[in-house]
């Protein structure tokens, strides 16, 4: 496609233009909005709309595909009881599709799970291992693109696109034999930046997970809370800078343990099974004071029957 | 003896002498070339030409003459249409249709409306603790409901089965037509013998009849074909609730005949929810799923997959809606 300037330089007048048209269709679709995953900080965390994209960061195991299926659940829910045509998409780099509904399948049954209005994209039970590398960044967004134009009778829009996670992603055919760690990086930056654009591309809110460094922390919120910072996601710094909004996340009972009695800054608490912290990073075009009240702040969460659960209460009692 | 030709082969009308029905399918008359037979009576009729609403090979209106070979088809016959033929073969074929509907209602209301004898099965089914437990396990829990619907009982159905007859309790059901005509009345044997005996009709009509569970006076624009009336009260009941854009009709049966496609005629998509064998391929080699969904235009038709028969699907928890959005085209399959 040929290159036209006139796409791209626009004259404030035209800015303000869009600006109002953004804002007005902003207001009037706020229902395709995806409210953040823990109800109790939906006042801190705005909702993530069509066009943007989240990163989940936490260490390896600390739970990011679970917080996944888990918003993955609330939003097929909410989609079923809306009774509103679209699908929810979730690829795994790391499950297979028929791994990824395992526990829904026992919770709910059969016909439950057969019903629900998604997509899994990403290796079947018995793919060949050639298959499995197919499904890199460049085929999983023309996925995306099959998905919503010709896998279903007429257009289907994406109410979500969930990715899990963008270290595990296969490498795209022209990095294929290059092995070393600066293309690698390249990869990285570049898978998260074809993400952030498939968002845009089909106007759906992308949810996508990062690990971050096990090995050493730059960023950590404190020594003993290691929740991972702004410099402690793997590989490359992209996957920080691109996203709309970055929620980092830290499963105490990995980084201490379990009964151990925790006195730093503010904070004094027992380490419980299962408390998590959670740090909010980022908010692009956020207001801290009105819009993304929670940026930059840190909340206690626990898991409480399979769902994340933020008390203000419970919060206070682990100031000191 | 004289019956009447189907409007698939109104074009014929002029041009045969005699024509039997002898099964919803198939009609034996003279032939529209070689005539009748010499020997012709009512005890020995011309019979040769035999013709088939839905052929075996290609599921379209086919008719053959076993003395003269003369084969006829809408696409290829021997004579050649012009212009005007064709509009008139779609006009005669438009009024001989409506004079079936005009018979099917004639017979609904002066017949089976006039003896309401559903009306009788309902009351028994109110005293019949066996009917009631019957539909609870069907997932029709709700009295209201099952008065929406009709449902009675008819305590000692003789039925004349596959393997011999007997009697048994039958659940029953008037199969409602378009502008609330009770068209017939369903039995459900409850204590089948066969699988083949668990469905009758009380009267002969011999007509496919559409069942529209919500009482509709018309053909809206998205209408929800299911297979079976029971199923098609299912899911106007759990499903579309009666607050929906979409219209649930029943068909008798996975086929789908003439009546209903031009019943059907004006809907601008219709869904097909069928049950999952019609996508398994037969022992004819075809895709009965996909035969349907020729019969109503491939452009308009959009495939409902459900891993068992709604029904059953729905009382384990398949959400139908979300089915319905998530349909696909028959090119799609």
């Amino acid at each position: 496609m040929t290159f036209n300037p006139k796409n791209y330089a626009k004259r404030s007048d035209e800015v303000a233009e869009n600006y109002e048209k953004r804002e007005q269709w902003r207001k009037e679709n706020e229902h395709l909005a995806v409210p953040f995953f823990i109800e109790g900080l939906r006042d801190q965390v705005p909702p993530i709309y069509p066009d943007e994209m989240a990163v989940i960061g936490a260490p390896s195991g600390d739970g990011k595909t679970n917080i996944l299926k888990v918003w993955h659940a609330q939003i097929q829910e909410s989609l079923t009881s809306s009774r509103r045509r679209a699908v929810t998409v979730y690829g795994s780099q790391e499950e297979t599709t028929e791994r990824l509904i395992a526990d829904d399948y026992e919770k709910r049954g059969k016909m439950a799970v057969a019903s629900a209005p998604s997509v899994f994209v990403g290796t079947s039970f018995g793919m060949d291992a050639d298959s499995i590398e197919d499904i890199h960044m460049t085929n999983f967004i023309n996925t995306l693109g099959f998905i919503n134009s010709g896998m279903f009778a007429e257009p289907m829009p994406l109410a979500v696109v969930e990715y899990d996670y963008l270290q595990a992603t296969p490498y795209d055919p022209t990095r294929k034999n290059m092995v070393t760690g600066e293309q690698y990086r390249h990869q990285v930056n570049d898978n998260t930046r074809r993400l952030f654009k498939a968002a845009q591309t089909f106007h759906t809110p992308v949810i996508t997970a990062s690990q971050t460094s096990i090995k050493s922390m730059n960023s950590a919120y404190s020594k003993d809370i290691p929740i991972p910072g702004r410099g402690d996601f793997s590989e490359a710094s992209g996957v920080y800078q691109i996203p709309d909004f970055v929620y980092s996340f830290i499963h105490m009972r990995n980084a201490s343990t379990v009964g151990r009695r925790i006195t730093e800054g503010q904070w004094d608490f027992t380490v419980e099974k299962n408390l998590l912290f959670f740090w909010f990073l980022k908010a692009r075009g956020h207001n801290p004071e009105t819009t993304a009240r929670g940026v930059g702040k840190v909340f206690p969460i626990r898991i409480i029957n399979d769902q994340y659960v933020y008390d203000p209460e419970y919060h206070q009692s682990l100031l000191a | 003896m004289f019956d009447q030709l189907p409007p698939e082969f109104a074009a014929l009308q002029e041009k045969i002498q005699w024509v039997k029905q002898i099964t919803a399918n198939e009609y034996h008359s003279s032939c529209p070339v070689c005539g009748v037979e010499p020997h012709h009576s009512d005890a020995n009729p011309s019979n040769r030409f035999v013709m088939w609403v839905e052929s075996r090979t290609n599921g379209k209106p086919f008719g053959f003459c076993r003395r003269c070979g003369h084969k006829w088809t809408h696409g290829k016959q021997d004579v050649v249409w012009t212009d005007e033929e064709k509009a008139a073969f779609q006009s005669k074929r438009r009024e001989l249709n409506q004079r079936e509907e005009e018979r099917v209602q004639e017979y609904a209301r002066n017949v089976i409306m006039r003896q309401g004898i559903y009306r009788t099965y309902m009351q028994n089914l109110s005293e019949s603790t066996y009917g009631k437990q019957y539909l609870t396990q069907r997932g029709f829990t709700s009295d209201e409901w099952n008065r929406w619907f009709g449902y009675g009982i008819l305590n000692d159905y003789k039925c004349k089965g596959e393997h011999s007859t007997y009697y048994t309790p039958a659940i029953t059901m008037p199969v409602i037509g378009m502008g609330f005509v009770v068209e017939n009345v369903k039995l459900r044997v409850t204590e089948a013998h066969h699988p083949n005996d668990r469905f009758r009709n009380i009267y002969k009509t011999k007509a496919q009849h559409v069942h529209f569970p919500m009482r509709d006076k018309g053909i809206e624009n998205k209408v929800l074909v299911v297979e079976g009336e029971m199923k098609a009260n299912m899911v106007a009941m759990r499903v579309l609730n009666g607050k929906d854009d979409l219209q649930v009709v029943g068909s008798q049966g996975m086929g789908i005949g003439a009546r209903m496609v031009y019943a059907l005629e004006s809907a601008e998509v219709i869904y097909l929810c069928l049950d999952p064998d019609t996508y398994q391929t037969n022992k004819h080699g075809k895709i009965p799923v996909l035969e349907t969904a020729r019969k109503f235009g491939l452009d308009r038709v959009r495939l409902v997959r459900t891993p068992l028969k709604v029904d059953d699907a729905i009382l384990q928890g398949f959400n139908v809606r979300n089915a319905i959005n998530m349909a696909i085209k028959p090119s799609q399959l």
